[in-house]
């Protein structure tokens, strides 16, 4: 016949557990600490990185259809420690706040590597009553969303540019 | 009742910096300072600042309550716990700049002129690893507590036993 020991609980085996559970919320409380550290500082070179490639746009328009491109380029560079992921979106909205283009991209950003990014917008002549886009009334809304740590730290910036829309 | 010298330290120091530090910004530093940084980031700094400013003191009471009572009461496991979820709250407050309900998303922006700039800090990975933290604390203090009663109740025991 097969014997089962239950070991009851003792003082030795509480402290034990007492001990662990101190041990791993401190160590929890240094893990946090170093990832804020690191997190923080890892973003803020990369958008320091990011100013020096600054993503301009370029307005072209097709004289045959009249209609009109906006194409932004740029080439971020990750001077950071950690992996990043990159998304950038551009979203051409009509006064009445209507989306009239959007084109987004994701890039994910190794350490040290730069990468080419790459963006256009179509927009239709009718959106355009005077031929003219810079005179258009409407709203250009810029979304860059920088994550890190596989997307569990992060930062999003979101620009609207425009007139007329509310 | 023995409050410790650590304690004392302790309260003050929170005191200084939590209430004093902003009475004193408030005071001291032009409205138009605050103003300009308040439409710079979105968020009314004043209002951010006197809120800083009562949680200061709420602190320092309980760092006081924490140091005045011993853990093994029952009244000084009650105040340790409920330290511990203040503590955890005003950090969930901090992380999300004054805005509580925004759970660790820090948004700063401003706008005006039909053009308008929001960034958004997802800061939520820290309120979560804070409040495992702040579980695991409590769960700490509330062994240790079981434990004390424990011990106490089984010398007050043996002490009965023995004649």
């Amino acid at each position: 016949m097969r014997r089962v020991i239950v070991k009851a609980p003792t003082e030795a085996h509480n402290l034990d557990k007492k001990g662990a559970l101190k041990l791993s919320y401190r160590i929890l409380i240094l893990a946090t600490i170093l990832v804020f550290i690191a997190g923080t500082y890892n973003i803020i070179s990369f958008i320091s990185g990011l100013t020096g490639s600054a993503i301009s746009p370029i307005l072209n328009k097709d004289e045959a259809t009249g209609d009109w491109s906006i194409i932004f380029n740029g080439n971020p560079m990750n001077k950071g420690f950690l992996d990043i992921s990159l998304s950038f979106e551009i979203t051409v909205l009509d006064v009445t706040g209507q989306v009239v283009a959007t084109n987004s991209t994701t890039l994910l950003m190794r350490v040290g590597s730069s990468q080419t990014l790459s963006l256009s917008l179509e927009i239709p002549s009718e959106m355009v009553p005077e031929g003219n886009i810079e005179e258009a009334r409407g709203l250009l809304e810029m979304k860059m969303s920088i994550r890190e740590l596989g997307g569990l730290l992060g930062l999003t910036q979101i620009m609207r540019v425009g007139s007329g829309v509310q | 009742m023995k409050i410790k010298t650590r304690t004392i330290i302790f309260a003050i120091f929170a005191l200084l910096l939590l209430t004093i530090l902003p009475i004193i910004l408030t005071i001291y530093v032009p409205q138009e300072f605050f103003r300009g940084i308040s439409m710079m980031i979105g968020t009314d700094l004043s209002s951010l600042l006197s809120e800083i400013e009562v949680y200061g003191v709420f602190v320092t009471i309980f760092i006081i309550l924490n140091g005045m009572y011993e853990k093994t009461t029952r009244i000084g496991l009650g105040v340790s716990i409920a330290y511990k979820l203040f503590s955890l709250l005003g950090l969930i407050y901090g992380l999300s700049l004054g805005k509580i309900e925004n759970l660790g998303v820090a948004v700063l922006g401003s706008s005006g002129g039909g053009a308008s700039n929001v960034v958004m800090l997802d800061l939520r990975i820290f309120v979560v690893l804070a409040t495992v933290i702040t579980a695991l604390m409590i769960i700490h203090t509330v062994i240790e507590y079981r434990e004390t009663t424990l011990t106490m109740q089984s010398s007050q025991k043996a002490n009965k036993a023995s004649p």
